[in-house]
């Protein structure tokens, strides 16, 4: 599997754009607070995007523009250059697959008539489906609903679909806005922190729900050298993997999350010891940490370096994995990582800490992991080429 | 890849023979005492109707196909839909206007995700690749076969277990008003088709199948020069109800006429 990386947007609470984002990641995050956007009787923290919405279309959609147009423009391709090759597009989402207009739902079982926009924007805004309308693209298109692994599936898959020669470009990435019905549902769970979340901590009490959209642009090799793009980034290798144990919970031993990191490796040939650092999934959430940190350290060691970026976004369900597999590049590109934020203390049920302290190096791969609801599992490794 | 073993629910019944005697009339909707009298394992007693009807079309094809615990433990699950669960997100909905926020119901929220079908098949399967859960409304079924020939062609896993569903309900009712009549889409045949595919071929495949990855949502399915080219070529008559998965139902109809 070898993809070049040749654009990248993403938008989160983290900044708007990969240049905001790069000074967030190394400087402190914001501290989320209870949403002012959402009508909702919880008051736990969130982390919202600071973006005055329309209303013309879904929020989602208007993350997903955003991060879609700063890929676009960083990658260099024109028009006619997407017009003429072939172009896929992949993009995870939880939300923007369910008609959860909760205001519309209450009017129709009320037996009222509302106006039907929102079940019209359901239908025009399968994010994937979207982007290719709007770019007028004939390749494949997926929206892929795996849960929080979503934008590490959509970034895995898209890379296959380019390394089996069925497109020259694909369009990748993940996104989600905040909605009340994931905030209930999650909080139902009783997975939903009352205070900013602390993954790997010893007091670590739970996720808070977060929003914002990842894209990035994938090409061939020799699509890339017939722009005369240098490559920087790669996607070299992703796994994935289900746990076949529950339909919420991780496998306690983490057998899933193993099974993709071990094909991820095979796949980009290479072995743990080459892996520079990890960006985990670090929800911040009793079960997915033990879980994922245990396996880590089976896999990697006690020299593993890992980090959760979850302080600074919050869990953004369809885009985390997207947006983190875009921090994990930005780390390589700098030859810099950022800590674990939020961790203070080792718990009795976690080996080994995550990054506490900044550090820099000339890295070649580094890997971003994604759990999920239903099991799915997913690794992916992006190698940095100059 | 070739196609090694069927299974389908439909409102014809279960499995491929009611809907061959249907002859192209296909109730759309599936009696629920259909579903409920499918034995399915304990541990599916929670799960909602579309992971049932999902688990159902699983089941019969991993029968069909005659896979064994081994092969299925490296198969990969690829569920496609264009709507989901979601009379499981309106149920969802229900509990958000009818009761505090904060007692709200967390089994039908964790229903209401789409990927919730594609784990209770991983679990009653026994299958430890690959899981995706893919949505559209433009050919799902379709862009779903590319993306298994694609995970078979990747290695990463021996079969693909791929299961196409969507239910009827209130919001299949909604779209139908805002369908693209153009797109012959105005109708939803409920159904859960599943197929077990893969690469290595065998003397009792019903036939190989492979997707042109160049024109949009084409598709060949060969044994001889038999074809299909996005849904045009229907096979068991055109009266056959054209709703999402009615490209899944003609997909099959051509594999039991290339295996005959």
């Amino acid at each position: 599997m070898s993809t070049i990386i040749t654009g990248m947007g993403a938008v989160s609470a983290a900044g708007l754009g990969c240049q905001e984002t790069t000074t967030r990641l190394f400087a402190e995050p914001v501290t989320p607070q209870a949403t002012t956007r959402l009508t909702t009787s919880l008051t736990l923290p969130v982390f919202e995007v600071d973006l005055q919405s329309s209303g013309k279309t879904s929020r989602t959609q208007e993350l997903l523009d955003i991060a879609l147009a700063e890929a676009l423009n960083s990658s260099g391709l024109s028009g006619s250059e997407l017009k003429n090759a072939r172009v896929g597009v992949c993009i995870g989402t939880s939300v923007a697959c369910q008609l959860n207009d909760i205001e519309y739902y209450s009017q129709l079982r009320s037996g009222n008539n509302p106006d039907n926009r929102p079940v019209e924007t359901f239908y025009q805004g399968n994010p994937a489906e979207v982007i290719q309308r709007k770019l007028k693209l004939s390749g494949p298109v997926f929206t892929i609903a795996n849960a929080c692994s979503s934008g590490t599936d959509a970034i895995g898959w898209g890379s296959a679909l380019i390394a089996n020669g069925i497109c020259d470009i694909v369009i990748a990435g993940g996104a989600d806005e905040l909605n009340r019905v994931p905030l209930a549902g999650f909080n139902a769970l009783g997975v939903c922190g009352d205070q900013p979340c602390t993954p790997f901590d010893a007091n670590r009490k739970g996720l808070n729900l977060g929003e914002g959209a990842g894209v990035v642009v994938l090409e061939s090799l020799a699509h890339a050298e017939s722009r005369n793009i240098n490559p920087e980034l790669m996607v070299a290798g992703y796994g994935a993997a289900t746990d076949a144990y529950h339909i919420t919970a991780p496998h306690p031993d983490g057998i899933g999350l193993e099974q993709a990191i071990h094909q991820a490796l095979a796949s980009a040939e290479i072995t743990e010891q080459d892996i520079a650092f990890i960006n985990a999934h670090g929800t911040g959430t009793d079960s997915n940490d033990r879980c994922e940190a245990n396996t880590l350290g089976r896999i990697f060691g006690e020299q593993v370096k890992y980090l959760s970026t979850k302080r600074f976004t919050g869990h953004t369900l369809g885009a985390a994995g997207a947006l983190e597999f875009i921090f994990t590049a930005i780390m390589l590109q700098q030859g810099r990582v950022a800590i674990s934020s939020g961790f203070k203390v080792l718990p009795d049920d976690i080996p080994f800490a995550p990054i506490t302290r900044q550090f820099a190096g000339d890295f070649s791969y580094a890997m971003s992991t994604s759990l999920a609801f239903g099991g799915c599992n997913s690794a992916i490794i992006i190698q940095k080429v100059r | 890849m070739f196609i090694k073993g069927i299974g389908l629910i439909s409102g014809a019944g279960i499995g491929l023979a009611p809907l061959q005697i249907a002859d192209g009339v296909i109730p759309n909707l599936i009696p629920d005492e259909l579903i409920k009298s499918y034995k399915l394992p304990r541990m599916m007693r929670r799960a909602d109707r579309f992971s049932r009807i999902c688990a159902v079309a699983a089941k019969e094809a991993v029968t069909d196909a005659g896979a064994s615990p081994e092969i299925m433990k490296n198969s990969g699950i690829m569920v496609v839909s264009a709507i989901g669960p979601h009379r499981t997100t309106f149920a969802f909905l229900d509990e958000l206007l009818d009761y505090p926020e904060a007692e709200v119901s967390p089994t039908k929220f964790s229903h209401s995700v789409h990927n919730a079908a594609a784990s209770y098949i991983s679990i009653l399967c026994g299958i430890n690749g690959m899981s995706l859960t893919i949505t559209g409304f433009d050919n799902p079924w379709f862009n779903a076969l590319v993306m298994a020939e694609t995970a078979l062609q990747q290695g990463s896993c021996q079969q693909i277990l791929l299961v196409g569903a969507d239910e009827n309900g209130l919001l299949s009712k909604l779209l139908e008003a805002n369908l693209d009549k153009e797109l012959n889409r105005d109708k939803f045949t409920e159904c859960a088709v599943g197929m077990i595919l893969s690469n290595q071929a065998d003397a009792d495949d019903y036939c190989s199948i492979s997707t042109m990855h160049n024109v949009k949502a084409d598709l060949i399915v060969s044994k001889g020069s038999i074809k299909l080219a996005n849904g045009n070529d229907t096979l068991i008559n055109n009266d056959l109800p054209s709703g999402m998965f009615g490209n899944a139902l003609e997909c099959i109809a051509m594999a039991i006429r290339a295996n005959n």
